[in-house]
């Protein structure tokens, strides 16, 4: 299949508000103050209404209701807001069913939310500071299934019959059936939408193997979250566990088989609450 | 009604209108549980193998690892009236990520643990859906014991 034709398909995605990038980029940058984040937040009024529902859902359990954005950073943190703030821009376009992952209207979007979550996890526990780049790749990872889900769907049967019979992950039986697999599209729409030239890097290579990815810490977070959520169950569309596992990506962070399952162990607990965050995607 | 049973946890109940449902399991695996002649049955869906990991977490959550979980399995259908040896058991999940080659395993691990555990109460398993790389949703019947397995992409099949 000629590939142009999907990468026209990135046209009918809704484009993501500028704003994503400029919080990205405040919160990276250790000059920039509250005021910065405050002011980036506020202009935007459907923001901070999103942004204060998702403060006062029973996820986290504050005691006393929150009015305003500041506030929000007084008693979450301004980390955590600016997270709620990265989820509240990224998921319009993971709304719909994904007929081709044969995953429901929504399931996407949990999925995404969950790895974000638990790459998170994994970046604090190694010391990062790129945390929020680390989340927002993670949450914007699978962009491209969207565009591709359509077409995956209708080439499924071959798409499934070679990763069967083969020793073929769903990834390069995409690219070998449709000439262009989800990361790739992925890391297209990311550089569409003027992502840091590092997230689009992260989404491009976020199932690792082919030649020449350059596999940073941050990498490192988002694809180790991906396989440990995928192997907890939480993705279950068609695509299932038929990705590469990279044992020198584990190794590289410098955790052992015991680090990860006590990942796991931790974040099966905060999985059930997810549906708590009140997220509307 | 369907009572559905989330990751690291367990329903036990002796409601024949109900169907116990654990979704999208993973390297987790479902076990199902069914005596004919009490009407009791249970599901537990636990996520790891061994509760050696974090006993801490496993005295809060002890269907959280395969030991744990289905000593608490067992325990609680045994109190409802159930009896292991008369007892049809299901295993479902187990599945792997390409390529792991023994290491983080915990598909393979899952379910040497579980047919471990389950030997143990001299209970017979007498159904496997287990290994492979696609995810599995488990439903059994509390009428009959009749229990379903749905592989992703695919339609509920009875076994």
């Amino acid at each position: 299949m000629n590939p142009d034709i999907i990468i026209k398909n990135l046209d009918n995605l809704k484009p993501v508000p500028h704003v994503l990038d400029r919080l990205i980029r405040i919160a990276e940058d250790p000059d920039s103050s509250m005021a910065d984040l405050g002011q980036v937040i506020e202009h935007d009024p459907a923001l901070t209404a999103n942004i204060l529902k998702v403060c006062n859902s029973s996820f986290f359990g504050l005691s006393k209701r929150v009015e305003s954005v500041r506030q929000a950073v007084n008693l979450l943190g301004i980390d955590q807001v600016i997270d709620i703030a990265l989820l509240q821009l990224s998921g319009e376009n993971f709304r719909g069913e994904q007929k081709g992952y044969n995953l429901q209207r929504g399931e996407l979007w949990r999925y995404s939310v969950s790895s974000a979550l638990m790459a998170r996890l994994i970046a604090e526990r190694k010391g990062m500071e790129k945390t929020h780049l680390v989340f927002t790749s993670s949450l914007l990872k699978d962009i491209g299934k969207v565009v591709l889900s359509v077409f995956v769907k209708d080439s499924l049967d071959r798409i499934e019959a070679m990763v069967s019979r083969d020793d073929v992950s769903f990834l390069e039986a995409e690219k070998a059936v449709l000439g262009i697999d989800h990361a790739e599209l992925g890391a297209l729409v990311a550089e569409k939408w003027r992502f840091s030239d590092e997230m689009v890097e992260i989404i491009r290579n976020h199932h690792p193997g082919k030649a020449g990815a350059r596999v940073t810490r941050e990498l490192s977070a988002v694809y180790l979250a991906d396989i440990l959520c995928m192997m907890m169950g939480l993705g279950g569309g068609t695509d299932g566990l038929a990705y590469w596992f990279h044992r020198e990506i584990a190794d590289s962070l410098g955790f052992s088989e015991q680090d990860l399952e006590a990942i796991m162990a931790a974040f099966s607990d905060e999985v059930r609450r997810i549906g708590d965050l009140g997220l509307t995607a | 009604m369907h009572i559905v049973v989330g990751i690291s946890d367990l329903k036990v109940a002796r409601d024949p209108s109900a169907f116990l449902v654990a979704y999208s399991l993973g390297a987790g695996m479902g076990v199902g549980i069914f005596d004919p002649e009490a009407g009791v049955g249970g599901l537990l869906y636990f996520m790891l193998p061994d509760s050696g990991l974090d006993p801490q977490r496993a005295g809060k959550n002890p269907c959280m690892f395969a030991d744990t979980g289905i000593s608490t399995l067992m325990k609680q259908v045994t109190e409802a009236g159930g009896e292991p040896e008369r007892m049809r058991v299901v295993i479902a999940g187990g599945a792997h990520v390409m390529g792991q080659r023994g290491f983080l395993d915990i598909g393979e691990r899952n379910l040497l643990a579980c047919r471990e555990a389950i030997a143990s109460y001299g209970s017979r398993i007498s159904h496997e859906a287990v290994g492979g790389r696609k995810n599995r949703t488990v439903k059994l019947a509390l009428e009959d014991g009749r229990v379903w397995i749905k592989t992703a992409g695919g339609d509920f099949e009875e076994i």
